[in-house]
Protein backbone atom coordinates (compact mmCIF):
# COMPACT_ATOMS: atom_id res chain seq x y z
CA UNK A 1 0.00 0.00 0.00
CA UNK A 2 1.34 3.43 -0.85
CA UNK A 3 1.95 6.02 1.80
CA UNK A 4 -0.85 8.18 0.51
CA UNK A 5 -3.29 5.34 0.94
CA UNK A 6 -2.39 5.37 4.63
CA UNK A 7 -3.42 9.00 4.68
CA UNK A 8 -6.68 8.29 2.88
CA UNK A 9 -7.52 5.53 5.30
CA UNK A 10 -6.73 7.74 8.28
CA UNK A 11 -8.91 10.63 7.17
CA UNK A 12 -11.64 8.95 5.14
CA UNK A 13 -14.23 8.99 7.90
CA UNK A 14 -13.73 12.67 8.62
CA UNK A 15 -13.81 13.63 4.95
CA UNK A 16 -16.80 11.43 4.16
CA UNK A 17 -18.81 12.79 7.06
CA UNK A 18 -18.14 16.36 6.03
CA UNK A 19 -19.16 15.56 2.45
CA UNK A 20 -22.30 13.78 3.58
CA UNK A 21 -23.33 16.60 5.88
CA UNK A 22 -23.22 18.95 2.87
CA UNK A 23 -24.59 16.71 0.15
CA UNK A 24 -27.01 14.57 2.13
CA UNK A 25 -26.56 11.71 -0.28
CA UNK A 26 -24.35 8.69 0.31
CA UNK A 27 -23.32 8.10 -3.31
CA UNK A 28 -22.61 11.77 -3.94
CA UNK A 29 -20.68 11.98 -0.70
CA UNK A 30 -18.51 9.04 -1.71
CA UNK A 31 -17.78 10.56 -5.12
CA UNK A 32 -16.93 13.91 -3.57
CA UNK A 33 -14.69 12.31 -0.95
CA UNK A 34 -12.83 10.29 -3.53
CA UNK A 35 -12.35 13.27 -5.80
CA UNK A 36 -11.24 15.43 -2.91
CA UNK A 37 -8.51 12.97 -1.94
CA UNK A 38 -7.24 12.89 -5.51
CA UNK A 39 -7.19 16.69 -5.62
CA UNK A 40 -5.54 16.87 -2.21
CA UNK A 41 -2.77 14.60 -3.47
CA UNK A 42 -1.91 16.95 -6.27
CA UNK A 43 -2.25 19.95 -3.98
CA UNK A 44 0.11 18.59 -1.34
CA UNK A 45 3.06 20.39 -2.84
CA UNK A 46 1.26 23.60 -1.88
CA UNK A 47 0.38 22.38 1.59
CA UNK A 48 2.30 24.27 4.27
CA UNK A 49 3.46 21.55 6.60
CA UNK A 50 3.47 23.83 9.60
CA UNK A 51 -0.28 24.22 9.27
CA UNK A 52 -2.78 21.69 10.57
CA UNK A 53 -3.70 19.03 8.07
CA UNK A 54 -7.30 18.21 8.97
CA UNK A 55 -8.78 21.63 8.19
CA UNK A 56 -6.73 21.87 5.02
CA UNK A 57 -8.20 18.59 3.82
CA UNK A 58 -11.69 19.61 4.94
CA UNK A 59 -11.45 22.76 2.89
CA UNK A 60 -10.81 20.67 -0.21
CA UNK A 61 -13.59 18.24 0.67
CA UNK A 62 -16.18 20.93 1.33
CA UNK A 63 -15.20 22.83 -1.81
CA UNK A 64 -15.67 19.68 -3.81
CA UNK A 65 -19.02 18.98 -2.15
CA UNK A 66 -20.25 22.53 -2.66
CA UNK A 67 -19.19 22.49 -6.32
CA UNK A 68 -21.12 19.31 -6.88
CA UNK A 69 -24.09 20.75 -5.10
CA UNK A 70 -23.97 23.86 -7.29
CA UNK A 71 -23.52 21.82 -10.48
CA UNK A 72 -26.46 19.69 -9.55
CA UNK A 73 -28.56 22.81 -9.19
CA UNK A 74 -30.48 21.61 -6.21
CA UNK A 75 -29.98 20.88 -2.60
CA UNK A 76 -30.55 17.31 -1.66
CA UNK A 77 -32.68 16.75 1.36
CA UNK A 78 -30.31 15.99 4.18
CA UNK A 79 -31.44 12.79 5.73
CA UNK A 80 -29.69 12.44 9.01
CA UNK A 81 -30.49 9.70 11.39
CA UNK A 82 -29.42 9.34 14.98
CA UNK A 83 -28.69 6.02 16.59
CA UNK A 84 -31.41 4.49 18.67
CA UNK A 85 -31.42 5.50 22.29
CA UNK A 86 -29.47 3.13 24.45
CA UNK A 87 -31.53 0.69 26.45
CA UNK A 88 -32.87 2.28 29.59
CA UNK A 89 -30.89 -0.07 31.78
CA UNK A 90 -27.66 1.26 30.34
CA UNK A 91 -28.14 4.94 30.95
CA UNK A 92 -30.25 4.63 34.01
CA UNK A 93 -33.27 6.34 32.48
CA UNK A 94 -36.78 4.99 32.55
CA UNK A 95 -38.39 3.89 29.24
CA UNK A 96 -40.49 7.05 29.36
CA UNK A 97 -37.45 9.27 29.83
CA UNK A 98 -35.66 7.46 27.02
CA UNK A 99 -38.59 8.03 24.69
CA UNK A 100 -38.65 11.69 25.63
CA UNK A 101 -34.95 11.92 24.96
CA UNK A 102 -35.41 10.39 21.53
CA UNK A 103 -38.15 12.86 20.76
CA UNK A 104 -36.02 15.84 21.76
CA UNK A 105 -33.10 14.58 19.76
CA UNK A 106 -35.35 14.20 16.73
CA UNK A 107 -36.49 17.79 17.12
CA UNK A 108 -32.91 18.98 17.31
CA UNK A 109 -31.99 16.94 14.24
CA UNK A 110 -34.89 18.37 12.24
CA UNK A 111 -34.02 21.91 13.26
CA UNK A 112 -30.39 21.39 12.34
CA UNK A 113 -31.38 19.96 8.96
CA UNK A 114 -33.53 23.02 8.24
CA UNK A 115 -30.63 25.44 8.74
CA UNK A 116 -28.80 27.08 5.85
CA UNK A 117 -25.76 25.32 4.38
CA UNK A 118 -23.37 27.74 6.05
CA UNK A 119 -24.96 27.40 9.46
CA UNK A 120 -25.05 23.63 9.19
CA UNK A 121 -21.42 23.48 8.19
CA UNK A 122 -20.11 25.57 11.03
CA UNK A 123 -22.19 23.72 13.59
CA UNK A 124 -21.16 20.38 12.12
CA UNK A 125 -17.49 21.33 12.22
CA UNK A 126 -17.69 22.25 15.86
CA UNK A 127 -20.05 19.70 17.35
CA UNK A 128 -20.15 16.76 14.94
CA UNK A 129 -16.58 16.66 13.65
CA UNK A 130 -15.02 18.07 16.83
CA UNK A 131 -12.87 20.71 15.18
CA UNK A 132 -11.21 23.22 17.46
CA UNK A 133 -11.82 26.90 16.94
CA UNK A 134 -8.39 27.23 15.35
CA UNK A 135 -9.08 24.34 12.99
CA UNK A 136 -12.43 25.84 12.05
CA UNK A 137 -10.72 29.12 11.23
CA UNK A 138 -8.35 27.23 8.92
CA UNK A 139 -11.10 25.16 7.36
CA UNK A 140 -13.33 28.16 6.76
CA UNK A 141 -10.42 30.41 5.84
CA UNK A 142 -11.44 33.20 8.16
CA UNK A 143 -10.21 34.72 11.44
CA UNK A 144 -11.06 33.03 14.72
CA UNK A 145 -13.17 36.00 15.74
CA UNK A 146 -15.31 35.48 12.67
CA UNK A 147 -15.67 31.82 13.52
CA UNK A 148 -16.96 32.74 16.96
CA UNK A 149 -19.50 35.21 15.69
CA UNK A 150 -20.69 32.97 12.86
CA UNK A 151 -21.08 30.02 15.20
CA UNK A 152 -22.90 32.16 17.72
CA UNK A 153 -25.35 33.38 15.08
CA UNK A 154 -25.88 29.86 13.76
CA UNK A 155 -26.64 28.61 17.28
CA UNK A 156 -29.06 31.48 17.80
CA UNK A 157 -30.93 30.55 14.61
CA UNK A 158 -31.00 26.91 15.64
CA UNK A 159 -32.32 27.87 19.06
CA UNK A 160 -35.00 29.97 17.45
CA UNK A 161 -36.08 27.05 15.28
CA UNK A 162 -36.34 24.82 18.29
CA UNK A 163 -38.78 27.26 19.84
CA UNK A 164 -39.90 25.94 23.18
CA UNK A 165 -38.54 22.43 22.76
CA UNK A 166 -36.80 21.47 25.97
CA UNK A 167 -33.57 19.69 25.28
CA UNK A 168 -33.61 18.28 28.79
CA UNK A 169 -36.41 18.13 31.25
CA UNK A 170 -36.00 19.76 34.62
CA UNK A 171 -33.66 17.79 36.81
CA UNK A 172 -32.38 15.38 34.16
CA UNK A 173 -29.64 17.46 32.61
CA UNK A 174 -27.14 14.75 33.38
CA UNK A 175 -28.83 12.08 31.32
CA UNK A 176 -27.28 13.04 28.03
CA UNK A 177 -24.00 14.11 29.54
CA UNK A 178 -22.79 10.57 30.07
CA UNK B 1 -36.38 25.86 26.51
CA UNK B 2 -35.41 25.18 30.05
CA UNK B 3 -33.12 27.74 31.56
CA UNK B 4 -31.91 25.38 34.25
CA UNK B 5 -28.30 24.39 33.78
CA UNK B 6 -27.81 26.69 30.84
CA UNK B 7 -24.76 28.78 30.39
CA UNK B 8 -25.15 32.30 29.11
CA UNK B 9 -24.45 31.14 25.56
CA UNK B 10 -26.77 28.20 25.66
CA UNK B 11 -24.55 25.47 27.02
CA UNK B 12 -27.38 22.95 27.01
CA UNK B 13 -27.84 23.39 23.28
CA UNK B 14 -24.15 22.91 22.71
CA UNK B 15 -24.12 19.80 24.87
CA UNK B 16 -27.14 18.45 23.04
CA UNK B 17 -25.39 19.04 19.71
CA UNK B 18 -22.27 17.27 20.89
CA UNK B 19 -24.38 14.32 22.03
CA UNK B 20 -26.22 14.33 18.73
CA UNK B 21 -22.93 14.39 16.84
CA UNK B 22 -21.90 11.18 18.52
CA UNK B 23 -25.18 9.53 17.63
CA UNK B 24 -25.60 10.47 13.97
CA UNK B 25 -25.55 7.40 11.78
CA UNK B 26 -23.57 8.06 8.63
CA UNK B 27 -24.10 5.84 5.60
CA UNK B 28 -21.50 3.12 5.24
CA UNK B 29 -18.81 3.83 2.68
CA UNK B 30 -16.39 1.39 1.16
CA UNK B 31 -12.70 1.98 1.95
CA UNK B 32 -11.37 4.50 -0.53
CA UNK B 33 -7.64 4.08 0.06
CA UNK B 34 -7.13 1.50 -2.66
CA UNK B 35 -9.53 3.29 -5.01
CA UNK B 36 -7.73 6.61 -4.64
CA UNK B 37 -4.35 4.91 -4.82
CA UNK B 38 -5.36 3.17 -8.03
CA UNK B 39 -6.50 6.43 -9.60
CA UNK B 40 -3.25 8.12 -8.67
CA UNK B 41 -1.14 5.29 -9.98
CA UNK B 42 -3.05 5.31 -13.23
CA UNK B 43 -2.25 8.98 -13.63
CA UNK B 44 1.33 8.64 -12.49
CA UNK B 45 2.33 6.77 -15.61
CA UNK B 46 3.89 3.77 -13.93
CA UNK B 47 5.86 4.79 -10.89
CA UNK B 48 5.64 1.57 -8.93
CA UNK B 49 8.29 1.12 -6.31
CA UNK B 50 10.62 -1.79 -6.31
CA UNK B 51 11.69 -2.94 -2.91
CA UNK B 52 15.39 -3.18 -2.52
CA UNK B 53 16.72 -5.50 0.10
CA UNK B 54 20.48 -5.47 -0.12
CA UNK B 55 22.66 -7.49 2.14
CA UNK B 56 23.81 -5.27 4.97
CA UNK B 57 26.74 -7.43 5.96
CA UNK B 58 29.91 -5.48 5.83
CA UNK B 59 28.14 -2.16 5.64
CA UNK B 60 28.54 -1.34 9.30
CA UNK B 61 31.46 0.98 9.26
CA UNK B 62 31.73 4.06 11.33
CA UNK B 63 32.20 7.23 9.44
CA UNK B 64 32.98 10.41 11.19
CA UNK B 65 30.19 12.60 9.86
CA UNK B 66 27.33 12.73 12.32
CA UNK B 67 29.32 10.97 14.96
CA UNK B 68 31.64 13.91 15.23
CA UNK B 69 28.77 16.13 16.15
CA UNK B 70 27.58 13.77 18.80
CA UNK B 71 31.11 13.27 20.07
CA UNK B 72 31.48 17.00 20.41
CA UNK B 73 28.34 17.10 22.52
CA UNK B 74 29.37 14.16 24.62
CA UNK B 75 32.73 15.80 25.14
CA UNK B 76 30.96 18.46 27.05
CA UNK B 77 31.51 21.47 24.82
CA UNK B 78 28.66 22.96 22.93
CA UNK B 79 28.41 26.54 21.89
CA UNK B 80 24.80 27.42 21.65
CA UNK B 81 22.37 30.05 22.71
CA UNK B 82 21.14 29.51 26.29
CA UNK B 83 17.65 28.98 25.01
CA UNK B 84 18.85 26.01 23.08
CA UNK B 85 20.38 24.30 26.07
CA UNK B 86 17.47 22.42 27.52
CA UNK B 87 16.11 21.53 24.12
CA UNK B 88 19.37 20.09 22.93
CA UNK B 89 20.07 18.36 26.20
CA UNK B 90 16.70 16.69 26.30
CA UNK B 91 16.83 15.90 22.65
CA UNK B 92 20.03 13.97 22.95
CA UNK B 93 19.06 12.44 26.26
CA UNK B 94 22.56 12.92 27.52
CA UNK B 95 22.87 12.55 31.24
CA UNK B 96 25.54 14.41 33.12
CA UNK B 97 26.83 16.26 30.12
CA UNK B 98 28.27 19.68 30.82
CA UNK B 99 27.33 22.36 28.33
CA UNK B 100 29.45 25.47 28.12
CA UNK B 101 27.63 28.39 26.63
CA UNK B 102 28.76 31.56 25.09
CA UNK B 103 27.07 33.86 22.59
CA UNK B 104 26.66 32.48 19.14
CA UNK B 105 29.04 34.31 16.82
CA UNK B 106 27.62 36.13 13.81
CA UNK B 107 26.79 33.88 10.91
CA UNK B 108 29.58 33.74 8.38
CA UNK B 109 28.55 34.84 4.91
CA UNK B 110 29.00 31.31 3.60
CA UNK B 111 26.07 29.88 5.50
CA UNK B 112 25.03 27.18 3.08
CA UNK B 113 22.17 25.76 5.12
CA UNK B 114 20.35 29.01 5.88
CA UNK B 115 18.21 29.00 2.71
CA UNK B 116 16.84 25.59 3.68
CA UNK B 117 14.75 27.00 6.52
CA UNK B 118 16.31 24.77 9.15
CA UNK B 119 15.78 27.09 12.08
CA UNK B 120 18.26 28.59 14.50
CA UNK B 121 21.90 27.99 13.73
CA UNK B 122 24.26 26.36 16.21
CA UNK B 123 28.03 26.16 15.96
CA UNK B 124 29.89 23.10 17.13
CA UNK B 125 33.51 23.69 18.14
CA UNK B 126 34.71 20.73 16.17
CA UNK B 127 37.00 20.62 13.25
CA UNK B 128 35.73 18.77 10.25
CA UNK B 129 32.18 17.64 9.89
CA UNK B 130 29.56 18.85 10.36
CA UNK B 131 29.97 22.32 8.95
CA UNK B 132 26.78 23.70 10.43
CA UNK B 133 24.22 22.58 12.97
CA UNK B 134 20.69 23.95 13.19
CA UNK B 135 18.20 23.76 15.98
CA UNK B 136 14.55 24.18 15.08
CA UNK B 137 11.61 24.34 17.45
CA UNK B 138 8.74 22.18 16.29
CA UNK B 139 5.20 22.29 17.59
CA UNK B 140 6.26 19.35 19.75
CA UNK B 141 9.92 19.11 20.67
CA UNK B 142 12.96 20.13 18.74
CA UNK B 143 14.64 19.16 15.53
CA UNK B 144 18.37 19.23 14.99
CA UNK B 145 19.93 19.36 11.55
CA UNK B 146 23.58 18.71 10.77
CA UNK B 147 24.76 20.22 7.49
CA UNK B 148 27.83 18.99 5.62
CA UNK B 149 29.34 20.83 2.72
CA UNK B 150 30.31 18.92 -0.40
CA UNK B 151 33.72 17.31 -0.26
CA UNK B 152 35.50 14.44 -1.93
CA UNK B 153 33.22 11.46 -1.65
CA UNK B 154 30.30 13.69 -0.72
CA UNK B 155 28.96 15.34 -3.87
CA UNK B 156 26.65 18.32 -3.73
CA UNK B 157 22.96 17.62 -3.95
CA UNK B 158 21.55 19.11 -7.15
CA UNK B 159 20.37 22.65 -6.69
CA UNK B 160 22.17 23.16 -3.38
CA UNK B 161 25.58 23.69 -1.89
CA UNK B 162 25.01 20.92 0.60
CA UNK B 163 26.65 17.50 0.49
CA UNK B 164 24.67 15.88 3.26
CA UNK B 165 21.92 16.84 5.66
CA UNK B 166 21.21 14.71 8.71
CA UNK B 167 18.09 15.70 10.63
CA UNK B 168 16.84 14.23 13.88
CA UNK B 169 13.61 14.83 15.77
CA UNK B 170 11.57 13.05 18.39
CA UNK B 171 8.96 10.78 16.93
CA UNK B 172 8.26 7.42 15.44
CA UNK B 173 6.60 5.77 12.48
CA UNK B 174 3.21 4.56 13.51
CA UNK B 175 2.64 2.73 10.29
CA UNK B 176 5.00 0.84 8.13
CA UNK B 177 5.59 2.80 6.07
CA UNK B 178 4.01 6.08 7.06
CA UNK B 179 6.00 8.49 5.02
CA UNK B 180 4.66 10.36 2.05
CA UNK B 181 7.30 9.70 -0.48
CA UNK B 182 4.79 8.31 -2.92
CA UNK B 183 3.14 11.66 -3.24
CA UNK B 184 4.91 12.68 -6.39
CA UNK B 185 4.74 10.64 -9.57
CA UNK B 186 8.16 9.17 -10.17
CA UNK B 187 8.99 8.82 -6.50
CA UNK B 188 10.19 5.42 -5.43
CA UNK B 189 10.26 3.94 -1.96
CA UNK B 190 12.19 0.88 -0.91
CA UNK B 191 12.24 -0.80 2.46
CA UNK B 192 15.74 -1.39 3.80
CA UNK B 193 17.24 -1.76 7.28
CA UNK B 194 19.59 0.38 9.32
CA UNK B 195 21.26 -1.57 12.09
CA UNK B 196 18.43 -4.05 11.92
CA UNK B 197 15.57 -1.57 12.19
CA UNK B 198 13.23 -0.85 9.28
CA UNK B 199 14.25 2.07 7.13
CA UNK B 200 13.00 3.65 3.94
CA UNK B 201 15.06 4.68 0.96
CA UNK B 202 13.38 7.38 -1.08
CA UNK B 203 14.37 8.47 -4.53
CA UNK B 204 12.72 10.45 -7.28
CA UNK B 205 10.73 13.52 -6.42
CA UNK B 206 9.90 13.29 -2.75
CA UNK B 207 8.58 16.34 -0.94
CA UNK B 208 6.92 15.24 2.23
CA UNK B 209 6.80 12.38 4.66
CA UNK B 210 4.69 11.51 7.61
CA UNK B 211 5.57 10.52 11.14
CA UNK B 212 4.10 10.65 14.62
CA UNK B 213 5.63 13.32 16.81
CA UNK B 214 6.46 13.18 20.51
CA UNK B 215 2.88 14.03 21.48
CA UNK B 216 1.46 11.28 19.30
CA UNK B 217 0.22 13.69 16.66
CA UNK B 218 0.60 12.68 13.01
CA UNK B 219 2.99 15.21 11.54
CA UNK B 220 3.98 16.01 8.01
CA UNK B 221 7.55 17.05 7.36
CA UNK B 222 9.23 18.37 4.26
CA UNK B 223 12.29 16.88 2.62
CA UNK B 224 14.72 19.78 2.24
CA UNK B 225 16.96 18.66 -0.58
CA UNK B 226 16.16 17.30 -4.01
CA UNK B 227 18.35 14.26 -3.49
CA UNK B 228 17.93 10.79 -2.09
CA UNK B 229 16.64 10.32 1.42
CA UNK B 230 17.06 7.59 3.99
CA UNK B 231 14.50 7.60 6.81
CA UNK B 232 14.63 5.51 9.94
CA UNK B 233 13.46 5.56 13.54
CA UNK B 234 15.32 4.44 16.63
CA UNK B 235 14.71 4.88 20.33
CA UNK B 236 11.95 7.42 19.83
CA UNK B 237 13.91 9.48 17.33
CA UNK B 238 13.27 9.97 13.65
CA UNK B 239 16.44 10.22 11.55
CA UNK B 240 16.53 11.61 8.04
CA UNK B 241 19.63 11.56 5.89
CA UNK B 242 19.46 13.54 2.66
CA UNK B 243 22.25 13.46 0.11
CA UNK B 244 23.21 12.60 -3.44
CA UNK B 245 24.84 9.39 -2.20
CA UNK B 246 23.95 5.86 -3.22
CA UNK B 247 21.91 3.64 -0.93
CA UNK B 248 25.03 1.74 0.07
CA UNK B 249 26.88 4.91 1.01
CA UNK B 250 23.89 6.36 2.84
CA UNK B 251 23.42 3.17 4.84
CA UNK B 252 27.05 3.24 5.84
CA UNK B 253 26.68 6.71 7.28
CA UNK B 254 23.32 5.96 8.86
CA UNK B 255 24.72 2.96 10.67
CA UNK B 256 27.52 5.07 12.08
CA UNK B 257 25.06 7.29 13.93
CA UNK B 258 24.89 6.23 17.53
Amino acid sequence: MSAYEVLVRRYQDLAARAAFLILGNAAEAEDATQEAFVKAYYALARFQEDRPFRPWLLRIVTNEAHNRQAADGRRAALLLRAAETQPAAENGASPEAAALQTERRGALLRAFTALSDDDRLIIAYRYFLDLSEAEMAEALDCPRGTVKSRLSRALARLRAMLGDVHLWAEGEEGVSHV
Amino acid sequence: MSEQGQTADGGDLEQALSDLGRQIVYPPMRPLDAVVGGRLRARADGSASRPVRPSLRGLVRRLALALLALAALAGGVLVASPDARSAVASWFDLQGVVFLYRPVPPHPPSSVGAPLGLGQRLILPSVGAPDEVYLEALSQGTQVSLVYRPRPGLPAVAGSRVGLLLTEARGWFEHNPVYFKGLEPGTRVAEVRVNGVPAYWLTGKPHLFWYTDASGTPTMERIRLAGNTLLWARNGLIFRLESALSLKQALRIAESVR
